[in-house]
């Protein structure tokens, strides 16, 4: 009986300091998501995103095939969601209508978006 | 947008209101199951826009309907033989839903920032664009080799309920996306916590108390496993909380048809959510079907007055030399709780899209991959070795306190995750990515299913620990008979 008693302690106690450890890392990194830091910076990629997806709808009728240049595995994620959300992403370079890029530059936040119309 | 959020989250969660309370009956966990039973059904009406043609709020619309139909037929045959349908009458059980939406509110407190990253956008919300598109949009972008990056043969579950926030709001406005995904990840884990507060039912005040304080912990902790991923538009969390909710209902609880529906909607949420959502789903559903349709020579039909103790020896004695009449109703069974993830399985195989994991050539030996592997999986799974020691000593001092309240034999959570952990690492060893690489990004996110199942099994165990002999809540209402009496679905 009394061995149980201690099992059923022994369980309890571990278990609380357990689960409270790891809520308080969650705690933590709630916290730390909602610091103005944190929030600063997830702004900034939104509003580069936005601004390079303003330009791309300035520049680029809706349902246009479009093909995207040389770019790196980042920018081809944040073009491909860009271009498919307004228009139509080709991988034949020849059936494009316009190729796009994203380049260094001062028009969003450090990156500019290249567009040349094909025909 | 906090108002396009919120008709996001009804129009997922009112088609599924009268096939839940159907099924379920108004509980606790209810609250948290409407959204992911929506969100089930959005992701069938995806399947049916890539089979068959039209738009996704089609389907939708089509299968809430037939849904309802159903479950207005089924309600009406239910109520003539039982009266009303179950609703939940002990303070208990509410004071969990407060606790749990105390501490999920707390967690989506990070929503405030607009923070979307790598997958969120590459992968989630550009499938939820394909899906908003139309049957050709979906099928075509899903071909496309450009999108070959995205993973296009994941399945549905997050996009459509992407797609249905960006049909409420007219336009594919990301944040909605987020917002819609978090807070599946939030239901996911109410239903977890859902099924803790179940453990400790008509207890007393000391182990109820124990079961809400653990159940709302156990929701900071989900939040606090996926980081930044839970709202990032990331499926991770959603279909290991949704998995977990099945293994806490399905494997864990007493035997009774409630937590049978529970289970297997959650492990159907899981299994449409994402690949290894799936591979946990298929295993929850054969141990589901042996758990429910035990071998006739477990128990004999005199036994039934010990429908708790028929259901402990079932579940430890799951016999795999038993004959082909034993399994083929068990096959049937998992055949038709696993359909909707398997079919999504079939019909991206059938429009040609594969999976990249284990295409090319392999960067390293097998050798070579095991032990970084192993290194990895070892530091993100920190809880294992404390739930193995918490679970083999519960189970030696505590088997007949376990019982009492009904529960399974905690083996049946181990094999699960056991099973996970041994497909994980068969994939990171046996798959063709760079293997560092692959592990430093995605192993936090693949082993968040384990270790929330692990802390599910803790707290498990701390309401055993604390519940007395015997101690039935007094005030406790006899409650629906029919509907909340723990009855097997087959003769045992």
């Amino acid at each position: 009986m009394t061995t149980r008693i201690v099992v059923r302690i022994a369980i309890v106690a571990t278990v609380v300091v357990v689960t409270l450890a790891a809520a308080h890392h969650s705690v933590e990194t709630t916290a730390a998501l909602t610091s103005p830091k944190s929030e600063l910076a997830s702004t900034i990629d939104q509003e580069q995103l936005s601004c390079l997806e303003a330009a791309f709808g300035h520049a680029v009728p809706r349902g246009a095939r479009v093909y995207i240049g040389a770019v790196d595995t980042s920018s081809l994620q944040y073009l491909s969601l860009i271009v498919t959300r307004s228009a139509r992403l080709t991988a034949d370079s020849n059936a494009a209508q316009w190729v796009v890029a994203i380049e260094p530059g001062n028009q969003c936040l450090g990156l500019r978006l290249s567009v040349v119309r094909r025909r | 947008m906090i108002v396009h959020a919120i008709v996001a989250v009804v129009l997922l969660a009112l088609p599924a209101v009268v096939p839940v309370l159907a099924l379920v009956g108004l509980r606790p966990v209810t609250v948290f199951l409407l959204p992911l039973a929506g969100a089930v059904l959005a992701a069938v009406a995806v399947e049916f826009e890539l089979a068959a043609g039209g738009s996704f709020l089609t389907w939708f619309i089509v299968l809430g309907v037939l849904s309802n139909a159903v479950a207005v037929w089924r309600w009406r045959s239910v109520t003539s033989r039982t009266g009303a349908p179950f609703i939940e009458s002990s303070l208990w059980s509410w004071l969990t839903v407060v606790a749990v939406i105390g501490a999920v509110a707390w967690s989506l407190q990070a929503l405030r920032g607009p923070v979307v990253f790598d997958d969120g956008y590459a992968i989630w919300i550009l499938h939820a664009v394909f899906v908003y598109g139309g049957h050709h949009v979906l099928l075509s972008d899903l071909q496309n080799p450009l999108y070959q990056y995205s993973h296009p043969e994941y399945p549905p579950l997050v996009p459509a309920g992407g797609a249905l926030a960006f049909v409420g709001a007219g336009s594919a406005e990301i944040r909605l996306a987020v917002i819609v995904t978090s807070v599946l990840n939030a239901c996911g884990l109410g239903v977890v916590a859902c099924g803790i507060g179940e453990v400790a039912r008509r207890r007393g005040p000391l182990t109820r108390s124990a079961a809400l304080g653990v159940a709302g912990v156990l929701c900071l902790i989900g939040f606090g496993l996926a980081g930044a991923f839970a709202f990032a538009d990331y499926a991770d969390l959603l279909w290991a909380a949704a998995a977990v909710g099945a293994l806490v209902f399905g494997l864990v609880l007493p035997r009774a048809p409630r937590h049978l529906a529970v289970a297997w909607l959650c492990a159907t949420a899981a299994s449409l959510t994402k690949s290894e959502g799936l591979t946990v789903s298929l295993m929850i559903f054969v141990l589901l079907s042996i758990r429910y349709l035990p071998a006739p020579q477990v128990a004999s039909p005199s036994d039934s007055s010990t429908t708790d103790d028929a259901a402990v020896t079932a579940d430890t004695h799951l016999h795999l030399g038993s004959a082909l009449s034993d399994w083929v109703p068990r096959a049937a069974l998992v055949c038709v709780m696993a359909a909707p993830g398997i079919v999504w399985v079939a019909l991206v195989r059938l429009a040609g899209i594969n999976g990249t994991f284990f295409v090319g050539l392999r960067q390293g030996t097998i050798n070579a991959r095991v032990n970084p592997t192993i290194t990895y999986l070892t530091h993100n799974l920190h809880i294992l070795p404390v739930a193995a020691a918490v679970a083999v000593v519960g189970s030696l001092a505590l088997p007949s306190r376990r019982s009492q309240l009904g529960l399974a034999s905690p083996m049946l959570l181990w094999i699960v995750v056991v099973g996970y952990v041994a497909a994980l690492v068969f994939t990171y060893v046996v798959g063709k990515n760079p293997i560092h690489h692959w592990l430093t990004t995605s192993a936090g996110r693949t082993t968040i299913f384990a270790n929330l199942a692990l802390y599910a099994d803790l707290a498990i165990w701390l309401v055993v620990a604390v519940s007395r002999d015997e101690r039935i809540e007094p005030g406790a209402a006899p409650e629906s008979v029919e509907h909340d009496v723990e009855v097997p679905l087959a003769p045992t």
